[in-house]
């Protein structure tokens, strides 16, 4: 069973892979887009910091580095399975996931490592050459394994999370409202918006406690080697979360499979 | 399992529908709306066994594609029992879905941007087809159903009859135990149709697959299935062979004279339908025993050119089923 799990999420992310590389419109539009987006921030940081050489212990080369990292991981993270969880509960294709003897999650874990790999390679990797011509500085490819791993589990996270908003579909059968909420929240508490120390004291503390930091600051601040304090803590926080995720999403998974109405003949 | 495939027993399933007229636009956002039920199965109980093809019949809303769900394990049953393959198909979907296969006729279970092949390779691995089976079952679907020039084009470019023959192939591609073919020539042309009742057809000759097919053309239903299952609002109206229900209900016929009267003479005063046009007299609802005597009075007493006797289609049979069924 483990085997035909293995073959099957292989064969099906690469799949996904040659899927979305069938829009090749789409695909040069998502880079020129996701370069502009850089872009853009590398100007904004530079007029924020204006001759400045620091601010908050962040110079403006480890900003600008920030910034790329930040839309490598971006593209990595799975943010799109709430979405295809809602759109196959809402039209009704989930009748015939559900009737494949492959679990409902490892098909849409799949198709998310596929995506990832995807845009990854048109989105992630034309910013890092990109930011070859901004930073100077080497990055501290030493901290990779253990940022590798970070990433790992900030993707089970975002996993999860998207699970359970997807499976709360079943319920609401909208998800936009949802979607607009989690956004926003991701781009406040991780250091997507802003680097977390750059807010006050309380909220940082605040921050401390909840797994958000974990999908952007920590991995980004543990390769440009900032000091990052209570690193244990975000660690027990993040598996402690993913650990609690896994258990909400096994009790709504039980409860939803009895919602499932499948619309439409 | 008592030699069944599948049984149900007072089979009940409600859905919960919001009462979306309920209050106005700002009560419904704030208060949310209330609900109530629906029954669309009505404690029905049927058996089916190894090797049959059943013809769920019935209008729209009669409950066939609810039906198909509850045995696919998709739904759960509000009340009743339901085995398929001796499982509770809900409670143990997973085990149930290794000798299942479905095709919904307004769902695709093939990737829409790329080749068919590519879904039956992915397939393959799903299911854990080995090599040979693969190979044998492909080679003989490509043939069965002419696939060779298309099964390499991405699906989204596919017309509908070769998407559907994909589709069909696909679910055959695990030497599936039963099969559920929910409206699968629904927006088919004749050939289209036509391809998809021969290869079940072949299936039936050459595989032990068990078929439950819902459709509505009768017709087609007829060429491929033993026994029919009509199903109206929720409730079973008749469980019946087809070549049964078919003579049951052509022991009357329909005699079609023309000739060169311009005005056709019948004097037999009975309970038949009579349509009389220039040159052409309908006699209807004839019992087969006085067939011989109709004709021969009409043949003495015009100058008869051509006689035609004519059954009732399946069709005609089944909208008549439904009209008496009161409904």
């Amino acid at each position: 069973m483990l085997r035909k799990n293995i073959e099957y999420f292989a064969l099906n992310t690469w799949l996904t892979v040659r899927t979305r590389s069938t829009y090749h419109a789409a695909t040069i539009l998502k880079l020129c887009v996701n370069l502009f987006v850089t872009i853009l921030y590398i100007y904004l940081w530079k007029a924020i910091y204006n001759g400045r050489e620091i601010i908050n212990d962040f110079t403006l080369p480890d900003m600008l580095a920030y910034v790329f990292l930040l839309r490598v991981l971006r593209n990595l993270y799975p943010y799109e399975v709430s979405q295809s969880y809602g759109n196959l509960i809402r039209t009704g294709s989930i009748a015939t996931m559900l009737l494949r003897p492959v679990r409902i999650e490892l098909q849409l874990l799949s198709a998310a490592a596929g995506n990832a790999i995807y845009d990854f390679c048109f989105c992630g990797l034309p910013s890092l050459m990109l930011s070859c011509f901004f930073v100077k500085e080497p990055l501290n490819f030493a901290a990779f394994p253990i940022v590798l791993f970070w990433i790992f589990s900030s993707c089970a996270f975002i996993f999860l999370l998207e699970l359970i908003i997807g499976t709360l579909s079943f319920y609401t059968q909208n998800l936009w409202g949802l979607g607009i909420f989690k956004g926003t929240m991701i781009s406040f508490f991780s250091g997507e918006l802003l680097p977390i120390h750059f807010y006050p004291a309380r909220i940082l503390a605040l921050f401390q406690w909840l797994p958000f930091a974990s999908m952007y600051y920590i991995p980004v601040a543990l390769f440009l080697e900032k000091t990052v304090e209570k690193l244990g803590i975000y660690f027990v926080i993040l598996w402690g979360s993913n650990l609690f995720l896994l258990l909400i999403y096994a009790l709504l998974a039980r409860r939803m499979i009895h919602h499932i109405a499948v619309q439409g003949g | 399992m008592s030699g069944n495939l599948i049984e149900a027993n007072s089979l009940v399933k409600e859905y919960q529908v919001k009462n979306t007229e309920e209050g106005n636009f700002f009560q419904r956002i704030l208060k949310g709306v209330g609900r109530h039920s629906v029954r669309a199965l009505n404690g029905i109980s049927f058996s089916i066994v190894e090797g049959e093809f059943i013809g769920l019949i019935g209008n729209n809303g009669a409950g066939k594609s609810t039906l198909v769900k509850l045995m696919t394990g998709v739904l759960y049953p509000t009340g009743g029992t339901l085995r398929v393959l001796g499982r509770d198909p809900f409670a143990q979907r997973n085990k149930n879905n290794w000798e299942l296969g479905v095709v919904f006729g307004q769902r695709s279970q093939l990737k829409w941007d790329l080749s068919a092949m590519d879904s039956f390779r992915l397939l393959r691995t799903i299911y854990q087809i080995d090599s040979s089976c693969y190979r044998k079952n492909l080679d003989r679907f490509i043939e069965l159903f002419d696939m060779g020039e298309f099964i390499g084009q991405p699906v989204r470019t596919l017309s509908l009859g070769q998407r559907m023959r994909c589709e069909i192939a696909a679910t055959f591609l695990h030497n599936p135990r039963v099969v559920f073919l929910d409206e699968p020539t629904i927006g088919l042309d004749v050939f289209s149709k036509d391809a998809i009742a021969q290869f079940l057809n072949v299936m039936r000759e050459e595989e032990k697959v068990t078929v439950i097919l819902t459709t509505h053309d009768l017709e087609e239903m007829r060429r491929i299935c033993d026994r029919a299952i009509v199903l109206d609002r929720g409730e079973i109206l008749l469980e019946q062979k087809i070549d049964e229900l078919l003579k049951n209900y052509n022991q009357k016929k329909k005699i079609i004279f023309s000739g060169k009267n311009e005005e056709f003479c019948f004097s037999i005063k009975s309970d038949f339908k009579v349509t009389k046009k220039p040159y052409y007299l309908e006699v209807d609802n004839v019992p087969g025993d006085e067939l011989p005597a109709v004709i021969r009075m009409v043949v003495s007493e015009n100058n008869v050119a051509d006689i035609n006797i004519e059954e009732a289609s399946f069709t005609d049979v089944i909208k008549s089923l439904l009209k008496e069924g009161g409904r």
